[in-house]
């Protein structure tokens, strides 16, 4: 190979797999043949940007041109314009939505200004297959330090005063936690990261396992030396097999450097690594359910105390940690923990991943400094809600969290903020709502879906949410009654305090949060029958608006049971007796004349 | 096993190829079409061997500039700073001359 | 064999390569302490699901009750007891897909393969599933069919998409 000039990076991220950048990869790789520039350009599969909605994103270097949405037609102007004459093929930057501005450098894209990226700091930047770029980037310094230089309780020192606090949910500080499992008695210790991430709508973790798993191997390696454990495992759920792949390849190369293994740098410190597989069970993500699952048992949750930090993996000693909670590790042993600190709040110092999604217009992974406000995500990062509409709440915290409404906007993200004004932080799912979600139908979405997961060991998780989940469905299918909301905060209050564990505890979330600041809604569909987002079928009512029709006939031939009738060019009407309900009038109408 | 030492190397090692991705110095070459019709393409590997030879913390990036046919091939210096110097009518052996003179400004990649 | 007596029990054990290469990967975790779900994840790779005499073998080998076995295998969603089509069809009903109105896409399967969720159509040809958040939420609603990834997908674009699939 000659010397290379260029870095082409292609993110090969989950979401850009989905857009199809296989494909375009492959063409590129065969347009660089072409041109003759395969020896001087080098193409570079990374993880994740962040930018999920954009993709497939294609990162150009030294020059840092950020293109997306690049199509395998794409590609042959890519390679003839900018990387044989050096210009940049405007059309394929990315454009402000409002000012319609092209942007060619990543930092001035509005998605990534506000961020600051720690947790990410690898992803997107290197190839996260290969352990060398990962060490230039000061891979394996921190463990190096850890290892040769220091004791393991100055290390577990520097960790807690960080003030780190598990990303995984509870918020749990970690130099704690690595000092109850220090000081535990037993010959044997586990290390055990938990990339369970059963948050059904999030993927924080996924993306750091894809796009940097030597920074979790690191961290991992860096535990393990301060509580004394020589074995770790990493428990990653099967549905992520491009992470599985990757962590896979990045162990066997710690092993082959020999940063895993025995004697690591001279120390006589031993650690390895495992990989074990989840199987689609969401309370697995429960720490005493995730060590059961480990165990090769059905994973249910077992009553804490003892904590998995003194009474473990086969009773011994282990610490569980998340992924992104491992990620920040070797930030903090190699720049200490004061830089540590002077990001995000007093009470949260440093940053936290979300995985912004929903009604949104920019989908994807951001890491912000926590103390950003929801506002800032959703207009600033996220760029507001598509098509003029209003927006109506933000989810965190998936099945276990609450929702925000708007005058809550300004609420900053961190764990005591989140909690005091009645969600949670999560693990990191985002989610934007807007006027067109309806709010019982979201918490009925969660309900179904703890009640579903619910792993029946203890009776409240088990009876209780699905009684709740019952009722819910009777409110939106308009057979609500009076008295329904009072049963239901009922329920939760016995549910959330006499369950096993975590999963049953936090199951009634969704449900109190949309009743403390959506009562509303519920009241309209239990004593109106009316669904104001118009989401739960049974309680529409479609109608045409006589004003706004100008008798184009569409929706009459659309509609598949013959309910609407009219003349051309004049007002029609929908039968209410013949109407399904199906919706397929209101998507056809140029005119939005249809309301429901 | 693996030394601290042996880490530390290959750390500087490739560090240096992942200079591309964050450049700290540029040596931005014409490449436009009338740019490679001048030579350009040549001037970028001669530019290139010897940054390499020379192990500087440089990169060189190919992009269209434009000023007037007749000063083609063109080479643009931006240095860290922004500091920028441009060179008109460069030749392969030429542009030996200016990367070597550059050298003191840029220093070499192990120390950036 | 004899195809017209086969009535397919797959419990030809001797000579269908699926047993022997079990047989290695059981060797291969046989030491590992919890090894049952692992082993059943690479059964379940190799078979497709997980039959009954599988599940048999890998208790025996193992040393496991079957019970055990039966146990993890009914737990874990991940693992299938019944045969499943040619092509698996799984729609995110994650929370992003959820609000992008993943349900009609749901619906809009089954009226198409006239199958419900975790059913599979009569010629074996599609299985209709779900799944939660596969990390393509910036295109929601998202499915995926065998490896494909489809997003920000409408209901009418379904009876297209489904009839790529022969
Ligand atoms: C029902 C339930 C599901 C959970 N799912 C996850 C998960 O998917 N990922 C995770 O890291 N933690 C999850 N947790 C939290 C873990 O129990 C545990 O607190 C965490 O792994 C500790 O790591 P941390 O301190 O680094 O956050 C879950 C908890 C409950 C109750
Ligand atoms: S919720 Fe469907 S891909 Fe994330």
């Amino acid at each position: 190979m000659g010397l290379i000039r260029s870095h082409v990076l292609v993110c090969a991220g989950t979401g850009c797999v989905s857009s199809g950048c296989k494909m375009m990869q492959e063409a590129m790789q065969q347009a660089l043949e072409r041109h003759g520039l395969s020896s001087e350009i080098k193409v570079v599969e990374t993880g994740c940007f962040g930018f999920c909605k954009e993709g497939p994103i294609v990162m150009v270097y030294p020059e840092g041109t950020f293109y997306c949405q690049v199509k395998p037609e794409d590609v042959e102007e890519l390679v003839s314009e900018h990387l044989l004459k050096g210009r940049i093929v405007e059309r394929l930057l990315y454009k402000e939505p409002v000012s319609e501005r092209a942007i060619s450098l990543f930092n001035d894209i509005g998605f990534y200004q506000k961020q600051q990226r720690v947790a990410l700091r690898n992803c997107g930047k290197i190839n996260p297959e290969s352990i060398e770029e990962y060490i230039a980037r000061d891979g394996y310094q921190a463990l190096a330090k850890a290892v040769t230089q220091m004791t393991p309780t100055q290390v577990i020192e520097m960790v807690s005063e960080s003030g780190l606090r598990g990303r995984g949910g509870g918020g749990f500080p970690a130099g704690r936690k690595w000092e109850f499992a220090r000081v535990a008695q037993g010959d044997i210790k586990y290390v055990v990261c938990n990339a369970d991430e059963g948050d059904p709508g999030a993927f924080m973790d996924r993306s750091i396992l894809e796009g940097d798993p030597h920074s979790v191997v690191e961290a991992m390696a860096i535990a393990g030396y301060a509580i004394g454990a020589k074995q770790g495992y990493v428990y990653v759920r099967a549905e992520y097999p491009i992470a599985v792949e990757r962590l896979s390849i990045a162990i066997k190369q710690a092993r082959e450097l020999g940063l895993l293994g025995k004697n690591i740098f001279g120390s006589g410190f031993d650690f390895d690594l495992g990989i074990r597989l989840g199987a689609g069970a969401f309370v697995c993500g429960e720490e005493t359910a995730l060590l059961t699952s480990i165990e090769g048992h059905r994973g249910t949750p077992r009553p804490r105390p003892p904590y998995p930090a003194v009474k473990g993996l086969w009773g011994k000693p282990t610490l569980i940690n998340n992924v992104e909670t491992f990620a920040n590790i070797p930030v903090i042993i190699l720049h200490g923990p004061a830089k540590f600190k002077s990001i995000g709040t007093d009470t949260s110092p440093g940053t936290k991943v979300f995985a912004l999604a929903g009604n949104i217009n920019n989908t994807g992974l951001v890491e912000v400094p926590m103390g950003t406000t929801l506002r800032e995500i959703v207009y600033d990062i996220g760029g507001g809600i598509p098509g003029g509409k209003a927006f109506k709440a933000c989810q965190t915290g998936g099945p276990s969290g609450g929702c925000l409404p708007a005058e809550l906007l300004d609420t900053p993200v961190d764990y005591d903020s989140l909690t005091a004004a009645g969600s949670m932080m999560g693990s990191g799912g985002l989610i934007v709502m807007d006027e067109d979600n309806c709010m019982v139908d979201v918490a009925r979405f969660f309900l179904e879906f703890t009640q579903d997961e619910s792993c029946g060991k203890c009776v409240p998780c088990r009876e209780g949410t699905k009684r709740m989940l019952e009722i819910l469905e009777r409110i939106t299918n308009g057979e609500g009654v009076a008295g329904d909301i009072e049963l239901l905060e009922e329920l939760a209050e016995v549910i959330s305090r006499t369950s096993l564990c975590g999963l049953g505890q936090t199951a009634p979330n969704p449900v109190l949060a949309t009743l403390k600041f959506f009562r509303d809604e519920y009241e309209a569909h239990i004593y109106e029958k009316r669904c104001p987002a118009g989401v739960c079928q049974a309680l529409l009512s479609y109608a045409i608006v006589a004003e706004k029709c100008k008798g184009c006939g569409l929706c009459k031939k659309v509609c598949p049971v013959d309910a609407i009738s009219g003349d051309l060019r004049q007002p029609h009407t929908i039968d209410k007796d013949k109407c399904i309900k199906c919706g397929a009038c209101v998507a056809k109408c140029p005119f939005k004349a249809i309301s429901r | 096993m693996m030394t601290v030492a042996q880490l530390n190397s290959i750390r500087d090692r490739v560090r240096k190829e992942l200079l591309i991705r964050e450049p700290h110095n540029r040596l931005v070459v014409g490449v436009g079409t009338v740019g490679i019709a001048a030579g350009a393409r040549e001037i970028m590997a001669a530019a290139m061997e010897v940054v390499n030879t020379l192990g500087l913390d440089m990169v060189v990036v190919g992009e269209d500039l434009s000023v007037p046919a007749e000063q083609m091939p063109v080479v643009r210096f931006i240095g860290a700073d922004g500091e920028e110097i441009t060179f008109t009518s460069v030749t392969a052996s030429k542009i030996r001359e200016i990367v070597k003179d550059l050298a003191d400004k840029v220093g070499t990649a192990e120390n950036a | 064999m004899d195809e017209k007596k086969c009535a397919g029990c797959s419990s030809n054990t001797t000579t269908d390569p699926r047993y022997q290469e079990l047989a290695q990967v059981i060797e291969q975790y046989r030491d590992m302490e919890g090894a049952l779900i692992m082993v059943l994840h690479r059964a379940q790779e190799i078979f497709g699901y997980l039959p009954e005499d599988v599940q048999k073998i890998v208790a025996k080998e193992l040393d496991l009750p079957l019970s055990e076995v039966y146990g993890v295998t009914t737990f874990y969603s991940y693992f299938s007891l019944k045969p499943r089509g040619k092509y698996r069809i799984a729609v995110c009903l994650g929370t992003a897909c959820y609000v992008r109105g993943a349900a009609e896409l749901v619906s809009a399967i089954e009226k198409e393969l006239g199958i419900k969720v975790n059913d599979t159509t009569e010629d074996a040809r599609f299985t209709l599933e779900v799944s939660r958040c596969i990390g393509a939420c910036g295109l929601a609603p998202v499915m995926t069919i065998n490896d494909d990834v489809y997003g920000r997908l409408t209901p009418d674009k379904i009876p297209e998409i489904l009839a790529k699939y022969e």
